[in-house]
């Protein structure tokens, strides 16, 4: 359980600054010109990034269901 | 920044809507999704909150500005909040048993577990951290409250919106909740840096 929070927290955080910032770790990944998105950075982000990994699992359940 | 030089309604607004607690800090998430589903639970559990939050915080103000500071116990603070908020929701929880049976029934688990509401604690941390007086730590603990009971019944009042909403199917529950909740948090972000709170 705790090993499942630490690997979700860090796809999250992973996400978050992928998209926020282009990089990952601190490397940049997309170069300079990337158009930051300020919203992953901020609060919102991480529910906006949380809801969408959330639909996901979901659907991969679904999918395994049916 | 809350500050002691700040006028009473100053510390309200602040507390309740720019940096409101579930919303821009992320405190108490967990009963912020779990309850949220029913307006009515939602408005028992926001004024629970509220109550045990005034009581709790005051206690441990007055435990930490007259017992931990002058006998030089600080390291004790988490212990000793934590033993505060524990007792009045002990008390709450029997006071709701016997007069709100419905609200009792309804609410179930998350009763008890406002015990660990970070939301009651991080009250009592912050008004020592911002190292308010009596008045304004009431007054910026109630302004929390009602931050988390406002955002927590509009949350309600949305998702019971949703429920008849037709969206994907792998969206439909908590996704979409937190989608949502990610929409409202934009939202108070615009009230970010209002009066230079």
């Amino acid at each position: 359980m705790s090993i499942g929070f630490t690997l979700i927290i860090t796809l999250i955080g992973a996400i978050r600054e992928l998209l926020g910032t282009g990089k990952i770790f601190g490397l940049p990944i997309f170069g300079p010109s990337y158009p930051q998105l300020l919203i992953m950075i901020l609060p919102p982000g991480a529910f906006l990034v949380i809801g969408f990994l959330m639909a996901l699992q979901k659907r991969i359940s679904n999918r395994r269901k049916a | 920044m809350i500050a002691n030089d700040m006028n009473l309604f100053l510390i309200f607004l602040s507390a309740m809507i720019v940096n409101n607690i579930l919303l821009i800090r992320f405190i108490a998430l967990c009963s912020f999704f779990g309850i949220s589903n029913n307006i009515q639970t939602s408005l028992g559990m926001g004024m629970a909150v509220i109550f045990v939050m005034v009581m709790a915080s005051s206690i441990s103000w007055v435990v930490y500005h007259f017992i931990l500071v002058p006998f030089d116990l600080l390291y004790l603070r988490t212990a000793a909040f934590i033993l505060t908020i524990a007792t009045f929701v002990q008390l709450e929880e029997m006071v709701i048993r016997k007069v709100f049976p419905a609200l009792y029934r309804a609410m179930g688990i998350y009763l008890p577990l406002i015990v660990v509401n970070c939301a009651v604690l991080a009250a009592a941390f912050l008004i020592i951290d911002y190292n308010l007086d009596f008045i304004k730590s009431m007054v910026y603990t109630v302004g929390v409250g009602a931050g988390y009971l406002f955002s927590i019944v509009m949350f309600a009042a949305i998702r019971d919106r949703i429920s008849l909403a037709p969206i994907p199917k792998s969206f439909q529950g908590y996704p979409i909740a937190f989608i949502t909740a990610s929409m409202m948090s934009l939202a108070f972000l615009g009230f970010k840096g209002l009066f230079g709170l």
